[in-house]
């Protein structure tokens, strides 16, 4: 498959994360009503489909080879998974000064986010640095 | 493929005979075919039809002979060895009934997960409000098919003179001549017979006992969700509940409000929001069958929006309600801050983690993912938060407020009052609830009280004498920090803002 077409599968299952997500947001509110979670199921469904494909894609290209990457995919699913209780032993320290009040939701999904995407850079500057190797 | 079918041994059930597979594909499809050609197999089947059909045509048989007319009704009306029982919602039922009628909503015969209750537990039931195998029991509801509910589930406890008036409610309300009844002969709830009122349905008892039983065996990370279930699923027919804050009833969003005014424990009425909840026997996506109604104050919050989170039943700290039985008024309250809500939160969707963690591995190997992680993190992270909202990690602060006073031309013992949050009112010396101190010599007042909204809040001090002849001097400190100072009197009221 060409570069391009693979690029779009790619965007296209960011798409359909965000229309997820999007969506989610809208239930969340109840702007959207019950009826809708079914609906909100599958378009989740079809994305995780779509990002098969497009990891299918990449294999079949070889673009990312599977078995050097097995141990480092085990320690890095496991960082990620690390970030929400990091997240909450951030907001148990924050809860102990006042300015925390009203604000733990941005505290708590402001720390998973600051932290997973230092937890990228640091891999990125790891493989940068040749510590990584993938 | 061959490898796949080698994996596991099919378990084939027939019938209870369990015949093992062996892994071979060949093998297994010749030993199948060989099964179905078999002519035992074929006997099973035709039996299993014929089981099938003869059940069948048993219940029909079954509820040809159990049901009853019209005219039947009439002409049993009066006798006391028939037991009516209304299978329908305590709201329809005391819209009107049949005369003597008892009331238990077909849903009481099954838990809050759809299945049947143990069987001693609904005989308690049914025997509490009189039908007992040795009556004539006669179900009815709107249209007939609630009391076959219950009609089998009465069949289930070998109750032998069961029958069901097909026309129920939908042709006995549209005759003239048949009598209707709006009182509450016995409304049943929870298995508690709650009491037999004679002055009309409006006070008749509520199944909360039964409520509060199962909400107070909530444990773990799931109770929040697990009490939204038992609000809106549970075999209830009226609850008044007090919310405040905090919490995540998910179910709940899609309640109805209205304003109404309520009693409180304190025989003072004050406006609460009332939220209709349908309640949904089998779980949460069914059809309502009854409702529950719940108060929620509109009070303390976590952000300026309180009352529309109040009445999308998103959040709560504290449920209270009254228990009509004992009269008390009972309550569950949630810890403020659940750290394990918010785990729950952040891995409630494994799709997004999904997402972000194919993205970002790929980035390694492939640029043009470096963007799509960075936006999967972030929409990751919103998710979290959003879910966040409702684990009430907000603690309300306690604020220490400490009032010094003395006479200045001042000669009299006087009435000193405080209001926290209002204005004192004119006459507030003439009031209850303002006077906590009556002297005439200096004093230190020291109280703490707990602020449960974050935002800005006053305290307002007076003491009854007069400025500037009657005069007392007074200095006011927020959590040992002076605020204010300067004389008062009756209409000279010293008045101190702190943020909380």
């Amino acid at each position: 498959m060409k570069i391009t077409n693979l690029t779009k599968v790619l965007w296209a299952s960011v798409c359909a994360l965000w229309v997820f997500i999007l969506l989610w947001f809208l239930r969340q509110f109840n702007i959207l009503g019950s009826e809708y979670g079914i609906p909100i199921s599958w378009i989740s469904a079809i994305g995780l489909i779509l990002l098969g494909v497009f990891v299918g894609t990449l294999l079949s290209e070889k673009k990312i080879q599977i078995r050097p990457m097995i141990p480092l995919f085990i320690i890095f699913t496991a960082g990620f998974f690390a970030a929400p209780f990091v997240a909450v032993g951030i907001l148990m320290l924050a809860a102990n000064f006042t300015f925390s009040r009203g604000i733990e939701p941005l505290i708590f999904g402001g720390s998973i986010t600051g932290y997973l995407l230092l937890y990228m850079i640091l891999w990125f500057w790891l493989r940068k640095r040749g510590i990584v190797k993938l | 493929m061959h490898e796949t079918h080698g994996l596991a041994k099919s378990l084939y059930l027939v019938n209870t005979h369990i015949i093992l597979l062996p892994s071979n594909e060949g093998e297994s499809m010749q030993i199948y075919k060989k099964r179905i050609d078999s002519k035992s197999f074929q006997a099973i089947l035709i039996l299993l039809v014929l089981i099938i059909g003869m059940n069948a045509s048993m219940q029909y048989v079954k509820a040809e002979n159990h049901s009853v007319t019209k005219d039947w009704v009439k002409s049993n009306l009066r006798n006391a060895n028939v037991v009516f029982l209304d299978a329908r919602s305590f709201n329809e039922y005391r819209s009107g009934h049949l005369p003597k009628a008892v009331n238990i909503e077909w849903t009481y015969s099954y838990d809050y997960n759809g299945s049947y209750k143990l069987q001693d537990e609904l005989r308690k039931i049914f025997e509490t409000a009189g039908v007992t195998p040795q009556k004539t029991i006669v179900t009815y509801c709107q249209a007939g098919r609630r009391a076959e509910a219950i009609y089998n589930t009465l069949c289930m406890l070998d109750y032998s003179q069961v029958f069901v008036y097909e026309g129920s409610w939908a042709e006995w309300s549209t005759d003239p001549q048949a009598p209707i009844e709006t009182k509450c002969t016995l409304a049943l709830v929870g298995g508690e017979k709650n009491n037999t009122n004679t002055e009309g349905c409006s006070s008749c008892s509520s199944p909360i006992s039964r409520t509060y039983t199962f909400i107070s065996e909530l444990t773990g990370i799931n109770r929040l969700s697990a009490l939204a279930l038992a609000l809106s699923n549970s075999n209830i027919t009226r609850l008044m509940a007090h919310f405040i804050l905090k919490g995540f009833i998910p179910s709940l969003r899609e309640a109805n409000a209205t304003k109404v005014m309520y009693e409180n424990s304190n025989g003072v009425f004050d406006q609460r929001t009332q939220v209709v909840i349908p309640c949904k026997p089998n779980g949460p996506e069914n059809e309502n069958v009854t409702y529950a109604e719940i108060y929620f104050v509109s009070e303390p919050t976590i952000s300026g929006a309180a009352s529309e989170k109040i009445i999308e039943g998103k959040t709560w700290l504290s449920a209270y309600w009254v228990n009509k039985t004992t009269s008390q008024v009972e309550s569950i309250t949630v810890d403020p801050c659940d750290y394990w809500c918010l785990l729950y939160c952040a891995f409630q969707h494994p799709e997004v983690w999904s997402y972000c963690i194919g993205f970002c591995y790929c980035a390694f190997a492939w640029p043009p993912c470096v963007l799509p992680c960075v936006i999967c993190i972030i929409g990751l992270g919103a998710v979290s938060a959003l879910c966040t909202i409702p684990c009430g990690c907000w603690t309300p602060p306690t604020v220490n407020i400490k009032i010094e006073a003395w006479p200045t031309t001042d000669t009299y013992t006087r009435s000193h009052g405080m209001a926290i949050d209002q204005p004192l009112p004119n006459d507030w010396w003439l009031q209850s609830g303002y006077e906590f101190k009556v002297t005439g010599s200096a004093f230190t007042y020291e109280r703490s009280v707990t602020i449960n909204t974050p935002g800005t809040h006053y305290v307002e001090y007076a003491a009854s004498g007069y400025v500037p002849n009657y005069a007392w001097h007074a200095k006011i400190s927020i959590n040992g920090v002076l605020k204010a100072e300067g004389d008062v009197g009756r209409f000279n009221h010293l008045r101190v803002y702190f943020d909380v």
